[in-house]
C-alpha cells in the first residue's frame, strides 16, 4: 500500500461540465481513483478509475472523461503522471505517425467494394427481375397504358392476325407470365419495344419497312425472347438499384419516388446489352424454326435497314448488331447453294397469309376503334 | 489582390474597446490526409452495410472536425450518437413512405388526380425546408460543446420560416435588391436565439448597413466579371463576425479577399482528383478561416452554466433529405 505522498500527482485542468469555467487543479492518482483539488486544497471531484476513458489530444496532453459525469473532463499533460496513467488505464488509440497507410488501405478497399458491386449488379438485377411478383409488372404495365393508348392503331382483322402470329411464335414458351401482346403504335420511327407486363410495341414505321410478314415475324420472335427472358424488367431493376444507391450516397430521397411513364419508356428505349441481344437472337431463330417460318427474313431485315443511307433507324440503335445475326445470315445464304436439307420441325409456311398481312399493314390507316 | 478595405467610421465606434483583455482565437488543427482516411473508412463501412452505417459515419466525421477545431485553445466536442441519427433517418424514411402510400391511394381512388399527387413530395418538401434548417441547426448546436458546456438554439422555427417566405417573395419582387435584408433578418433571428450555455449571443447588425456593403459589392463584382467577389465576401464576413457578441466579447474577422481567392483556387483541384482532394481543401479552408476569426473581450466563464436544449435528431436526416443540410 503506497503512502499518500508517493501517489503520483501533477497539475491539470478540470472542466466541471456545469459552468464554462476551467479550474486549474492538482490531480492525484490513487490506487483505484482519481482525485483532484482546487488551488485552495478543496476536493473538487473524484472518479473511480474503472469508469475513466482516455483520449489522447496530442502533444502529450491527455483528456480524461468518466461516464460518472459525462459532460466533465480532466486534462493532464505532466509526463510522469501520463506515464502512470498509461499503466493503469486502457490505452487510448495511438495516433499513427503517418495517415497514408490508412488512406491507401481504405481507399483500396473502397475501390474493391465498388468494383465487386459493379460486377454483381447485372446478376443481382436479373435475379430480382425474375422473382418479382406478377402484380408488379402488371401495375407497371397499367401505368404505361395511357401513354400508348392514344396513338395505338387497331383494326379487328389486323389485331387478330398479329395475335395469331404471336401465339405461333410463343408455342415453345413455358413459364412466361401473362400473355404477351403485340400492339402497333402510330409512330414514324422504325422501332420495336418491349415493356413490362409483356407488351410488345411495333411502330407503323417498322411495318412500312417490312417487305414480307416473315420479316415482321423475325422481329416479333426477337422481342418475344426479350419478354421471356425479362430483359426489360432487369433493366428497370438495375436502374432502380442504381438510383437507390445514389440516394443513399447523397441522402436526398426525392429521386426515389419517380416512377412516371416517361422515365420508364425512356429506359425501355435504351440500348440492349450485347448479351441480351445474343439471347434474343437465339430465341428468335429458335421460335421461327419451331413455327416453321423462313428465318431469312429475320436476318435480312436488319441488314437492309443497316444499308439505308439517310438515317439510322431507331431499331438498330436499340438493337446493336450481334454476331449471331451475322452468322444466321451467312449460314442461310451459304445453304442456298447446297442442298436445302434443314432441320425444320414443321414444314415451312409464310408467317401470315397475304390477306392477314394486308390487314396488319393497313392497321394504322383507319381511326382507332374504341 | 484588393487589400482589406477600411471600415466605415460607424463600425469603429461600435467595436468594444480591446484593452489588455482576452482574445479567444479560433484554430483548426486537423490534417487533410488524416481526414481523408476518416472519410474513406466511413465510406467503406457505409458501402458494406448498404447505407446503415451512414448515421455513425456522420458522427465520426463531425467528431473529427469538432475535436480539431478550437477556440482559445480549448477544443470543441461533438456529442451526437450514431444511434439517434439512425433512428432519425428511419423516421424521415417513414414519413416519405407514408407520403408515397398517400400518393398511391390517391392514384387508385381518383386516377385523374394522380398526376397532381406526384407533386405532394415537392410541396411538402418546400414547405418543410426552412423548418428543417432551423431544427437541424438546433440539433447540431445542442450536441456541440466548448469547455464542457453545450450550445443551444431557442425559439420556434415558425418565425424563421415565415421570414424566409416573406423575404423570398420580396427578393423576387425587388429583383434581388431585398436579398441583404433577407440575409440580415434570418441571421438576426437565429443568432439572437443562439446560446452558449446560459449566455445568449447578440447580433447587432442592421439590414441597412448590410445593404450598404452589399450593393457596391455586387456592382463591383459584376463590373470586374467576378474578380471582386472574393473581396466582397471578405467584407460581408467581416461585417457578420464583427457584429456578433458573446457576453463581453465581440467577434472580429481578418480573413481577406486574397485568402478566399486562394481557397476557391484550391477547390478546383477537387474535381480534378475525382473528389480525393476534398478533405485537404476543406482542411485548408477551415484552417485559414479559423485563423482569421476571433472573439475579443472578456467572457465570464464561471457565470455561464449548462442549459439542456431539447432537439430532435431526426432534423438532421430531414435536412439531408430535403437538400438543405448544413453540409457536415
Amino acid at each position: 500500500m503506497r503512502r499518500h505522498q508517493e501517489m503520483p500527482q501533477a497539475a491539470g485542468t478540470y472542466r466541471d461540465g456545469w459552468t464554462a469555467a476551467i479550474h486549474p487543479v492538482q490531480v492525484v492518482l490513487e490506487t483505484n481513483a482519481l482525485r483532484w483539488a482546487g488551488a485552495d486544497g478543496n476536493l473538487l471531484g473524484a472518479w473511480t478509475l474503472s469508469t475513466v476513458t482516455v483520449a489522447d489530444e496530442g502533444a502529450g496532453r491527455w483528456r480524461l472523461t468518466s461516464h460518472e459525469a459525462p459532460e466533465a473532463s480532466l486534462s493532464v499533460s505532466d509526463a510522469l503522471l501520463v506515464d502512470e496513467l498509461r499503466q493503469r488505464l486502457p490505452q487510448p488509440k495511438a495516433k499513427p505517425r503517418s495517415p497514408w497507410p490508412r488512406v491507401l488501405l481504405f481507399g483500396a478497399a473502397v475501390l474493391a467494394v465498388l468494383a465487386a458491386a459493379a460486377m454483381a449488379l447485372p446478376w443481382v438485377s436479373r435475379a430480382i427481375a425474375h422473382r418479382l411478383p406478377a402484380r408488379v409488372e402488371t401495375q407497371l404495365a397499367l401505368n404505361l397504358d395511357p401513354f400508348f393508348a392514344k396513338r395505338q392503331c387497331s383494326s379487328p382483322q389486323g389485331q387478330d392476325a398479329l395475335d395469331e402470329l404471336v401465339s405461333r411464335l410463343r408455342a415453345g414458351d413455358s413459364g412466361v407470365r401473362g400473355r404477351p401482346r403485340a400492339r402497333v403504335v402510330d409512330w414514324d420511327l422504325v422501332n420495336a419495344l418491349t415493356l413490362p407486363g409483356g407488351s410488345i410495341i411495333v411502330t407503323r414505321g417498322l411495318l412500312e419497312q417490312a417487305d414480307s410478314p416473315d420479316e415482321l415475324a423475325g422481329v416479333l420472335g426477337h422481342e418475344l425472347e426479350h419478354v421471356a427472358r425479362r430483359h426489360i424488367m432487369t433493366q428497370l431493376v438495375r436502374a432502380a438499384l442504381l438510383t437507390g444507391a445514389w440516394t443513399l450516397a447523397v441522402g436526398d430521397i426525392s429521386g426515389l419516388l419517380v416512377v412516371d411513364p416517361a422515365t420508364m419508356v425512356q429506359i425501355a428505349s435504351r440500348k440492349y446489352s450485347r448479351d441480351d441481344e445474343r439471347e434474343a437472337d437465339e430465341g428468335a431463330v429458335r421460335r421461327l424454326r419451331a413455327a416453321g417460318i423462313d428465318g431469312r427474313g429475320f436476318a435480312t431485315f436488319f441488314d437492309r435497314l443497316a444499308q439505308r443511307q439517310d438515317d439510322t433507324p431507331e431499331l438498330l440503335s436499340t438493337h446493336p448488331p450481334s454476331e449471331l445475326r451475322a452468322q444466321v445470315v451467312a449460314q442461310l445464304f451459304a445453304q442456298r447453294r447446297g442442298p436445302s436439307a434443314r432441320d425444320v420441325e414443321t414444314p415451312p409456311a409464310p408467317a401470315l397469309t397475304p390477306a392477314a398481312w394486308q390487314a396488319v399493314r393497313t392497321m394504322c390507316y383507319r381511326p382507332a376503334a374504341r | 489582390m484588393e487589400p482589406t478595405s477600411v471600415m466605415p467610421p460607424a463600425e469603429e465606434n461600435r467595436v468594444a474597446p480591446a484593452s489588455a483583455t482576452e482574445v479567444h482565437q479560433f484554430a483548426y488543427r486537423g490534417d487533410g490526409v488524416e481526414y481523408l482516411g476518416v472519410l474513406l473508412k466511413t465510406i467503406l463501412l457505409t458501402l458494406v452495410t448498404f447505407g446503415v452505417y451512414a448515421a455513425w459515419a456522420k458522427v465520426q466525421r463531425r467528431k473529427y472536425v469538432w475535436e480539431h477545431l478550437s477556440c482559445g485553445d480549448e477544443a470543441f466536442g461533438f456529442h451526437g450518437t450514431g444511434r439517434e441519427i439512425f433512428i432519425g433517418y428511419l423516421k424521415v424514411a417513414g414519413v416519405y413512405f407514408g407520403m408515397f402510400l398517400v400518393m398511391f391511394a390517391v392514384g387508385q381512388i381518383w386516377p385523374s388526380a394522380a398526376q397532381f399527387a406526384v407533386l405532394l413530395p415537392a410541396i411538402v418538401g418546400a414547405t418543410l425546408a426552412p423548418f428543417a434548417m432551423y431544427w437541424a441547426r438546433r440539433y447540431l448546436l445542442s450536441r456541440t460543446s466548448w469547455r464542457g458546456v453545450r450550445f443551444g438554439l431557442d425559439g420556434q422555427a415558425r418565425s424563421y420560416a415565415w421570414a424566409m417566405l416573406k423575404g423570398g417573395l420580396l427578393t423576387i419582387l425587388t429583383l434581388g435588391f431585398y436579398a441583404p435584408y433577407l440575409t440580415h433578418n434570418l441571421r438576426h433571428i437565429t443568432w439572437n436565439r443562439t446560446r452558449y450555455g446560459s449566455q445568449s449571443f447578440v447580433y447587432d447588425g442592421t439590414g441597412r448597413e448590410l445593404f450598404r456593403i452589399w450593393l457596391p459589392g455586387v456592382l463591383k463584382t459584376v463590373c470586374t466579371l467576378g474578380l471582386y467577389s472574393f473581396s466582397f465576401q471578405a467584407q460581408m464576413l467581416r461585417y457578420y463576425v464583427g457584429h456578433l457578441q458573446l457576453d463581453g466579447a465581440r467577434g472580429r474577422s481578418t480573413v481577406d479577399g486574397w485568402a478566399l481567392f486562394k481557397i476557391a483556387l484550391s477547390s478546383l483541384t477537387v474535381p480534378l482528383t475525382l473528389g480525393l482532394a476534398f478533405p485537404s481543401v476543406f482542411t485548408y479552408a477551415l484552417r485559414v478561416v479559423a485563423q482569421g476569426v476571433r472573439f475579443e473581450g472578456s467572457i465570464a466563464f464561471d457565470r455561464i452554466y449548462q442549459v439542456t436544449t431539447r432537439a430532435n435528431p431526426a432534423a438532421d436526416g430531414l435536412s439531408d433529405a430535403l437538400g438543405v443540410s448544413l453540409g457536415i
